[in-house]
């Protein structure tokens, strides 16, 4: 007696066997990391204290101590307000305040760096995590010529 | 022309089949290992470009095989048939820690048709040593999967690629006859002429698989009495 369902029934099974003999990838690499939290860490203004006196067009470097840790961006805030972000490569860069206020003023400036947490990891190492440091500075914005 | 080339090999064979009064069908199941030489540079060019550690945990390790052929028995020596044979290996680069999870997978599928031709060195009543040369074109699927989870953020992407290449396959099989049953073992060495990857868009790319390696493995099918 012929049962149609049976080629059916076959091929079904062929594939079955196609399927579970198919490579599965195998294996996990994992590594047990340790973050250890970076101390010490300083945000300054060579030449320059709490207080910053700005002048139009003037640049000053900033530097950021922290040890074996890199600086991955730095955000620059006028009195809580986000006026620059930058990805960097080096722990220090330059910043011109003048650039983010009018003059004749006193602003709270507040910079805000990011830095690699160093443990090697693959989010470290794709920029995904770090942490934060901010540092306040009294920004006076001198009175422009021009405005005189 | 492929086509015609197709028809003309299937009449030939199909006019032996129908001379021949002996026939067997034989399903067999084994391992074999397997060259990849591009698909592995690949893996360490990988390794090399990626900006965190990672480690090679598989790399186209020996996986079980299996196929079989129907054959006719042409001559008293001589046999003639069509082979069958299904492999699948492949690879995986990974990476982990507790920021998250990488995963670089390479998974192939062969599927090899050929010509079976052997001959029959060897027989003492019931027991035979046959020498084989089956050539034929083995046509590969691959897919290479890449996973990247880190914190709350995953990106995943598949890619299948697939390749056409001829074989030739040297092999020797020694195998026990009782009634219209027949079993045994066989060794081999599969020479696989690599054929590039080309995507499914049918764009072309540099790297091949190569399937070239040595095959050993069990037999068992049923034949014609007196075969």
């Amino acid at each position: 007696m012929h049962f149609p369902g049976r080629n059916i029934l076959l091929v079904l099974f062929s594939l079955l066997i196609l399927v579970s003999c198919e490579y599965k990838p195998k294996g996990d690499y994992y590594r047990d990391l340790s973050i250890t939290p970076p101390t010490g860490v300083t945000i300054t203004i060579p030449g320059s204290n709490d207080t910053l006196v700005s002048t139009y067009g003037h640049s000053y470097m900033v530097s950021v101590g922290c040890a074996n840790h890199s600086v991955l961006f730095y955000r620059v805030y006028i009195n809580d307000v986000q006026k620059d972000f930058q990805k960097v490569k080096s722990n220090d860069f330059f910043i011109e305040p003048s650039a983010y206020t009018g003059s004749g003023h006193i602003y709270r400036m507040t910079i805000e760096v990011g830095i690699n947490t160093g443990s090697g990891s693959i989010g470290d190492n794709l920029g995904t995590e770090g942490y934060l440091f901010r540092r306040e500075f009294i920004l006076v914005a001198a009175v422009r010529n021009t405005d005189n | 022309m492929n086509r015609r080339l197709l028809i003309l090999f299937f009449c030939f064979t199909a006019g032996l089949f129908a001379r021949a009064q002996k026939l067997e069908f034989v399903l067999t199941g084994g391992s074999g290992s397997f060259a990849m030489t591009d698909i592995k540079k690949l893996n360490s060019d990988l390794q090399e470009t990626v900006p965190f550690p990672t480690k090679l945990t598989s790399s186209f390790p020996m996986t079980f095989q299996f196929g079989g052929y129907f054959a006719a028995r042409i001559t008293d020596h001589f046999t003639l048939g069509l082979i069958y044979a299904y492999n699948s290996t492949g690879s995986r680069v990974a990476s982990g820690d507790y920021s998250g999870t990488y995963y670089f997978d390479n998974i192939l599928t062969g599927h090899s048709f050929g010509l079976l031709s052997g001959y029959r060195v060897y027989q003492h009543k019931s027991l035979r040593v046959d020498l084989q040369a089956n050539l034929g074109v083995v046509i590969t699927n691959m897919e290479m999967k890449e996973d990247l989870h880190v914190a709350d953020t995953s990106i995943s992407s598949s890619y299948q690629y697939s390749s056409t290449g001829f074989y030739a396959e040297p092999r020797c099989e020694a195998s026990y006859s009782w009634k219209y049953l027949k079993a045994g073992l066989y060794l081999g060495y599969y020479l696989n002429a690599a054929g590039k990857l080309q995507t499914d868009e049918g764009q072309k790319t540099t790297t091949a698989t190569s399937w070239s390696g040595i095959r050993f493995g069990i037999l068992i099918g049923i034949h014609q009495a007196g075969y």
